[in-house]
């Protein structure tokens, strides 16, 4: 399974790599890494043929994180792929505006990553 | 007497008439909107039509304000005739029909301007201003053979040569203009021959006052021109008087009172009832007749009294007005001004009592023009002590509309600080468990795998260093942000401060309102090096367009859902979805950097386009925005760096603001 991390913050991606160096270095779990909800769906576009699990920040510039979460679950008939949503405002209106779209998941910053990990690998 | 009789006549103008001067804000409103309709107009024609009657109103309203003492609106209105007027533009405009009737109608105008404005610096005792003005106004006229005020130039002239008792320049100089027909000159020719009357009463040519003085009397009877008949009954009074024949003075004086009994006074002649009774005084004292002398005495003195308490009025209302718009100013200083204010009158009226009793001497000297200098001094450092109170004001309200631009940012700071801190968090935690793997890899012997950790470890601490210095460079903007005091310039990368304002503004909004999104566009222009601005001041400005250009964006995205709500949910493809974008881009340009925000919003309405710089303006509803963000970036970017600032704007597809700035 591929995991897609979408965020506008670049070092995000060798933050992801460093932290699950050892999972990805068994092999138990793959990341691919988008800077922008643009770029997220042309790369899920990439991917139609696995199973992808989505994590994605809200807050970005242009697309925000809930209008491609919107895309992503209304574009996929059967099964959509999971997705877990990660912001810094962690208010209920993020998260109901989240869970009424259809998200999986929520996250909020700063991120605990021993409980992604867990959440992870039991996906 | 002399004298008295020439400060009489001091300040007579002539153009307009007064009796047909309109509300004041009737006339302001007419100037704007004529000058709306005067930049609309396509049509040369119709500009040349409508510039007329807007400098017509100019003069109008200018005059007005001097014939009722607001003496500074009178200055201020003056000049922005001849701004409006001297433009190239306007002038070219009148060029260009190769016309000569047309053209020559704005060099009448411009004539008449000069001549009025020569009054205004006659009553404020800029007395070689005044000369220079009345010449100009005579020389343009002389020139396109405009008879009207040719004759108004040497009046204004032959009136200077009087103050100065030079009765034989002052003499030559009227004989001037009653060598034009009456009828050419108009609705003022009775004025002229009263002025050459008096100039021939104060030479003792009595015979030739009477004759000048009846004539002026028949011309200004048969125009229906009541102050022409005031003035010329009054010189006939005095002249019978001279001529020791009592009862036709008696009679003309008698005259002249029943018309200043409704008009009271000519402020701008300095022309008052006052006078009238004067000379009543005067007949009197020539028939011995001690009741009447004494009543028309007292009457004169009361009279005198009665107008020059009306004058402080009109000066306090000035300064009223400068104190409403003073909005930190206490309560107590305002009444403070009012005490002064009434006990400088009721001073004045005391010392004006004495005075009267004292005598006859004394009483003339009261109407000296020093006096009213005097008094004009006074009035002057008081307004001057509110201009500086105001000052002071306007620097408290900088710093508040700072502090409500710092609370935009706040928001917008704690997520962007958050975002680094979570970085150096991170990194510090992760490279802690990677030196633990590099230790037993070490233990293992494979000194390679070590290394590669080393290099990771390596590149986490150069991480941990960026994050740190980004927040470390947000907290220390935000500092100079509300920093009081101006602060230098210093060579500044503008794409970095846009950058940073644009995030600044964007996540400022985000938080304030999560339903927010707007497409952000960047485009920088690499090559335009390091500026010298003062980079909080110039980031202040950009913050501002930002904040304007979000809200316009989603002033749009509102009235779009609503038009799509009210279409219910039917699938109507005729509107194109909407997404806001905003945009920031810098471009190099000869000496200059140009920095553009734009944004496809709502736009600005043509009609409010021209006051989006001045301070308090603003079109959100009330508690959203104070109107001086776009005042005070104006400031900052002409005043502060010598820059421009242009918008360029459509209502309803967007607006566009270019800052221009020197690149030295």
């Amino acid at each position: 399974m591929k995991i897609l991390v979408v965020d506008d913050e670049m070092d995000v991606k060798d933050l992801f790599l460093q932290r699950f160096r050892k999972e990805i270095r068994k092999g138990e779990l793959k990341f691919v890494f988008a800077f922008s909800g643009e770029e997220a769906l042309k790369t899920l576009d990439g991917l139609q043929h696995e199973t992808v699990l989505i994590l994605s920040d809200i807050n970005m510039p242009g697309m925000s994180g809930l209008e491609l979460l919107k895309r992503i679950k209304s574009k996929y008939i059967a099964p959509p792929p999971v997705v877990m949503m990660v912001t810094a405002y962690g208010d209920d209106e993020n998260f109901n505006t989240a869970k009424s779209l259809g998200a999986d998941d929520f996250l909020t910053k700063p991120v605990d990553f021993k409980m992604l990990k867990q959440k992870l690998l039991s996906n | 007497m002399k004298k008295i009789l020439i400060l009489f006549i001091l300040l007579v103008t002539f153009g307009i008439n007064w009796c047909f001067s309109q509300p004041q804000e009737y006339k302001d409103h007419e100037i704007d909107s004529l000058t709306i309709e005067f930049r609309a107009a396509s049509i040369d024609s119709l500009k040349i039509k409508l510039g007329k009657r807007i400098i017509g109103r100019y003069i109008s309203k200018a005059w007005n304000a001097n014939n009722t003492g607001r003496y500074a609106e009178s200055y201020r209105t003056y000049h922005q005739a001849f701004e409006f007027w001297e433009a190239k533009e306007m002038l070219s405009l009148f060029e260009k029909t190769k016309n000569s009737q047309i053209e020559r109608s704005y060099y009448f105008s411009l004539a008449n301007l000069y001549f009025n404005y020569g009054h205004l610096m006659g009553a404020t005792g800029n007395d070689l201003e005044r000369k220079f003005n009345y010449l100009k106004a005579y020389e343009i006229a002389v020139r396109w053979d405009d008879a009207i005020n040719t004759t108004y130039g040497l009046t204004g002239i032959a009136l200077i040569h009087m103050e100065n008792n030079a009765l034989d320049s002052a003499s030559l100089t009227i004989k001037k203009t009653l060598l034009y027909p009456a009828d050419q000159i108009g609705y003022n020719y009775s004025t002229m021959l009263f002025l050459d009357g008096m100039i021939e009463y104060m030479s003792k040519n009595y015979a030739a006052a009477k004759h000048s003085f009846s004539r002026g009397l028949s011309d200004a009877t048969k125009r229906n021109n009541d102050t022409g008949k005031a003035l010329t009954y009054y010189g006939l009074a005095k002249t019978y008087t001279a001529l020791s024949k009592p009862d036709s003075s008696y009679l003309y004086a008698m005259n002249s009172l029943e018309i200043m009994k409704i008009m009271e006074e000519v402020q701008i002649l300095e022309f008052d009832i006052a006078g009238v009774y004067e000379q009543l005084y005067e007949h009197f004292i020539q028939v011995g007749q001690p009741d009447s002398t004494l009543m028309y005495l007292q009457l004169a003195n009361k009279k005198g009294i009665e107008l020059r308490e009306k004058r402080i009025a009109q000066m306090a209302a000035f300064q009223q007005e400068l104190l409403n718009r003073e909005k930190k100013a206490s309560w107590e200083e305002k009444k403070r001004i009012q005490r002064e204010s009434q006990f400088r009158t009721y001073s004045f009226l005391g010392i004006l009592a004495v005075l009267s009793a004292l005598g006859l001497i004394l009483f003339r000297s009261f109407r000296q023009k020093q006096k009213a200098n005097i008094l004009l001094a006074s009035q002057k450092a008081e307004v001057q002590k509110t201009l500086a109170r105001l000052k002071e004001t306007q620097a408290q309200l900088i710093q508040s509309e700072k502090m409500v631009s710092l609370g935009e940012l706040t928001a917008g700071i704690a997520h962007e600080i958050q975002n680094p801190l979570n970085f150096v968090n991170n990194f510090s935690e992760v490279s802690n468990e990677l030196i633990d793997e590099m230790n037993e890899e070490m233990e293992n012997g494979d000194l390679d795998e070590a290394k590669l950790i080393a290099e990771d470890i390596k590149q986490n601490l150069e991480k941990i260093n960026h994050h740190g210095k980004r927040a470390d460079a947000i907290v220390k903007g935000m500092l100079q942000h509300s920093r009081k005091n101006a602060a230098e310039k210093e060579a500044t990368d503008i794409n970095k401060l846009a950058d940073e304002y644009l995030r600044l503004a964007y996540h400022g909004r985000r938080a304030k309102d999560k339903s927010f999104n707007a497409n952000l566009e960047t485009n920088f222009d690499k090559s335009i090096g390091l500026v010298n601005v003062i980079p909080q001041d110039i980031g202040r400005v950009v913050l501002n367009l930002i904040t304007n250009a979000f809200y316009a964006v989603n002033e749009k995205k509102l009235s779009q859902e609503k038009v799509i709500a009210g279409h219910g949910n039917s699938t109507n493809d005729d509107l194109k979805p909407y997404t806001p974008t905003v945009s920031i881009s810098t471009l190099a340009e000869n000496n200059k950097v140009k920095i553009i925000v734009k944004d496809n919003g709502i736009g600005i309405p043509k009609h409010v386009v021209d006051k989006i710089y001045q301070p308090f303006f603003t079109t959100k509803p009330t508690g959203e925005g104070t109107g001086l963000g776009l005042s005070m970036s104006y400031e900052i970017v002409t005043k502060g760096h010598q820059g421009e600032l242009k918008v360029d704007t459509k209502e309803g597809e967007g607006t566009s603001f270019t800052i221009t700035l020197p690149k030295i």
